[in-house]
């Protein structure tokens, strides 16, 4: 095909489609006319459009019977009425296959709706709002989990828990001999050790942030995801339990076997007392297609007045040694001004990141891939090129130094001047999360995720490496959560050497081993480098995990805003073996940020790609 | 089934028009399963989720805010359903057929069109299957996928040129 007609290809799919203007149909007719290869191409196309309408008249049996069966259950539900305080049995048409199921839980609440004008599944799904109101009420909440584990050689373990959801304390204990307890309120952590036989209490910075405490909501959300999913049967029934009057749900799945026979794949079944709408028990069973039961829980909630006040009531030894690793004051002051800092991050800007990768011939950094992210609170969006890499002084040359002109040079010129290897677009919304990607040349983006998720804050991953959902580049890189994860046998501490004290900086070390002195020596820490004279942005930290890696990142240069928001303007990072001199991996990123931004039309929506 | 009429169709459905429901299954259906069925690329997975979405859709109308937009807030429905299910295929084997294919649908000619159309992407396939599904309605397309005309014109060539594509290749 010659040039002239690759763009008259476009015309032809036009023409196929009926959408080409009728004085342009006359032009191209006369062209096809002439020419064999635009000619073949318009056959092929009419050769697709003819298979394709072959496809779908071969669907539309199946379309006629989804009507069907969807009309006839309106219909039987149009035609019945049924009481829902009433013992309802909803009626499980099994021998009508899995499909026509979930049309009979429908059924039943379409009865409802019409009958009583409401809309929501008052007989099948279980009232979750009330059971949350009515746990928020209650002193304790007393749970006894047991699991079955027929194939790892034991009959069974259990554990307990008990809940006070106003003290946000949590006391746990196994017939292992574990005990714990946790303190969302003072954020510690008290275990029993069992082969130091040591009571230890450990800091969880993470327990500041209230997403972390248990409350109502997070015990039933669950259940109320599993109901809502559209399990193939869903039953209601009426019953006793522990001498109350008991609603029992119950949610039932279905698997196929690879010979294609029906197996029970699990079972969900959830009992609440019926006047004070509290859980009492729940079950879960899940099979795998042999049949053979993998998972087998059982829970049972009561409500006592008094739960333990220390792990000494539930049984833990009073000759067990104590290590107090609780936070100081000083600590605590720390973390909250990290914490303070955090939040006072900008949450509306757009920055450009420029990172050059450290290349040992070039011996500098040579610079291979430029981000811009649009943050706009919740609403936040990252376009990624990688492109051949350039020196610093061709970057500059071609784009700048400055947010303007490289943005300038990044809407008009980039594309053209660079040679791409691929790009990413992440965009976060308030009900959205997608992840697209391109290779360098292509012009159609493949998504690698696209989800739905209603509602504000942690939506979609909670992280995507430094793409984090709920917290903006700017704060992840000045105040990374990295601090804020640690588990209960981690001491966190504060500590000096030579960095801290020469860059007047608060250090934190977080381990799990008194033996960690951040000097590089051993692993299983952390450091973390706190400048109180920058908002407590994280200036360094060194990671060293267990293996023989570790972690630096570094703010070289601090950024101010306007509005008097310090930010990191130039960062550090490095990743190497502990034993492999230089780093096998170092990066140079350069932030440019305009704090007042105005975001371009439809920068964060999801259907407006880059070019 | 555009414009006033669709609104008005959802309207009375939301009043508990009975007459109404069985409309709107009728004016949908077609569309909600070219979603599945781009979604999930098997007809009889495509047909549970279908039901599924058109039976969710009318216990949940109360929730829909504005009457026009019934189309693009049903297959937003729809894609979560088929999100889910891809989740739950992932972990358990999917369903065999239950329904005897038509002889079409055993012929080289759809074997290599499935093919073709899993390896395009899923905007494309989407388009094609609302397209072809749907009496070949861009108004249609446009309002389920809440989208201009053109932006519909503008996918179904590319969609066309890429299908074209994966057949040459094979």
């Amino acid at each position: 095909m010659q040039d002239n007609c690759k763009n008259i290809q476009g015309q032809i799919e036009e023409l196929v489609a009926g959408s080409l203007p009728a004085e342009r149909a006359a032009e191209l007719q006369a062209h096809i006319i002439a020419c064999a290869a635009c000619r073949a191409y318009l056959e092929a196309l009419q050769a697709d459009d003819k298979l394709l309408g072959k496809f779908a008249e071969a669907m539309q049996p199946t379309i006629a019977r989804l009507e069907n069966s969807v009309i006839e259950a309106i219909g039987d539900a149009r035609s019945g009425e049924s009481d829902a305080r009433a013992s309802v049995s909803t009626t499980i048409l099994k021998s009508r296959a899995a499909k026509f199921a979930a049309a009979a839980v429908v059924i039943v609440a379409l009865a409802l709706m019409m009958h009583r004008g409401n809309s929501r599944l008052d007989v099948t799904a279980p009232a979750f709002a009330e059971m949350v109101e009515a746990m928020g009420k209650v002193a304790w909440v007393h749970t006894v989990e047991t699991k079955h584990i027929r194939d790892k050689g034991r009959d069974e373990e259990w554990v307990f828990y008990d809940y006070s959801y106003k003290a946000k304390l949590v006391f746990g204990k196994s017939d292992k001999g574990d005990f714990s307890c946790q303190d969302y309120i003072s954020c510690t952590e008290t275990f029993y050790d069992r082969e130091a036989d040591t009571i230890v209490s450990g800091y969880r910075p993470e327990y500041h942030d209230p997403w972390w405490h248990p409350t109502p909501q997070s015990l039933v959300e669950q259940w109320k995801k599993d109901f809502e999913k559209g399990r193939t049967v869903v039953t209601h029934q009426i019953g006793e339990q522990d001498g109350a009057v008991a609603d029992i749900y119950s949610s039932t799945d279905y698997g196929t076997t690879k010979q294609g026979s029906r197996y029970m794949a699990s079972e969900f079944i959830l009992i609440v007392d019926r006047n004070k709408h509290l859980p009492l028990a729940t079950s879960f069973k899940f099979w795998m297609p042999g049949g053979t039961l993998d998972t087998d829980t059982d829970t049972k909630y009561s409500y006592p007045e008094k739960g333990p006040s220390d792990i000494y009531e539930l049984g833990c030894a009073k000759t067990a040694k104590v290590l107090d690793n609780s936070p100081t004051p000083e600590l605590l002051q720390a973390v909250a001004g990290y914490r303070a800092g955090r939040e006072s991050s900008p949450l509306r800007y757009i920055a450009i990141l420029v990172t050059g990768s450290y290349n040992e011939s070039a011996e500098s950094y040579l610079i291979n891939s430029v981000e811009v992210h649009y943050c706009d609170d919740y609403l936040q969006r990252c376009d990624l090129c990688f492109f051949e890499p350039l020196t610093q002084q061709q970057f500059i040359e071609k784009a700048g130094n400055s947010f303007d002109s490289i943005m300038k040079w990044w809407t008009s010129q980039a594309k053209v001047d660079l040679r791409i290897s691929h790009e990413k677009v992440y965009l976060y919304g308030q009900e959205y999360c997608c992840w697209l990607h391109r290779a360098g040349g292509s012009k159609d983006w493949v998504t690698l995720y696209r989800g739905y998720s209603p509602g504000k804050g942690r939506i979609g991953p909670r992280t995507l490496g430094r793409y984090v959902v709920y917290r903006n580049i700017l704060s992840e890189f000045g105040w990374t959560d990295w601090l804020l994860k640690t588990t209960g046998s981690w001491k966190v501490s504060l500590a000096e050497n030579d960095y801290s004290t020469s860059n007047n900086l608060l250090c934190i070390v977080v381990s799990d081993k008194s033996s960690f002195t951040g000097d590089g020596g051993a692993s299983g820490g952390s450091l973390f480098y706190l400048n109180p004279q920058r908002n407590y942005i994280c200036q360094k930290y060194e990671l060293y995990p267990r293996s023989n890696r570790c972690y630096f990142r570094e703010v070289l240069e601090y950024g101010q805003t306007d509005m008097g928001q310090w930010y990191p303007r130039k960062i550090l990072t490095r990743e190497n073996r502990r034993d492999v001199t230089p780093p096998e991996r170092q990066e140079m990123i350069t932030v440019y940020l305009d704090a007042d931004p105005e975001f371009p039309q439809g920068i964060f929506d999801p259907d407006k790609l880059p070019k | 089934m555009q414009g006033d009429s669709e609104k008005d169709l959802a309207a009375r459905c939301r009043a508990g028009d009975k007459s109404a429901y069985a409309d709107l299954v009728r004016a949908y259906s077609a569309r909600v399963f070219a979603i599945c069925m781009a979604m999930l690329g098997n007809r009889h997975d495509a047909e549970d989720v279908a039901q599924q979405t058109l039976l969710k859709s009318l216990t949940g109308i109360n929730g829909l805010r504005h009457d026009e937009q019934f189309g693009a807030w049903i297959s937003r429905i729809a894609r979560n359903l088929c999100i889910d299910f891809i989740r739950k295929r992932r972990r358990k084997p999917s369903l065999a057929a239950r329904q005897a294919d038509p002889a079409w649908l055993e012929s080289r000619d759809y074997r290599e069109l499935q093919a073709a159309l899993a390896k395009l992407p899923e905007e494309s396939k989407l388009t094609l299957m609302l397209y072809y599904f749907d009496a070949r309605s861009t108004k249609n397309i446009a309002a389920m996928l809440d989208i201009s005309q053109c932006a519909v014109q503008t996918r179904l060539c590319r969609a066309r040129r890429q299908l074209r594509k994966l057949l040459d290749a094979q």
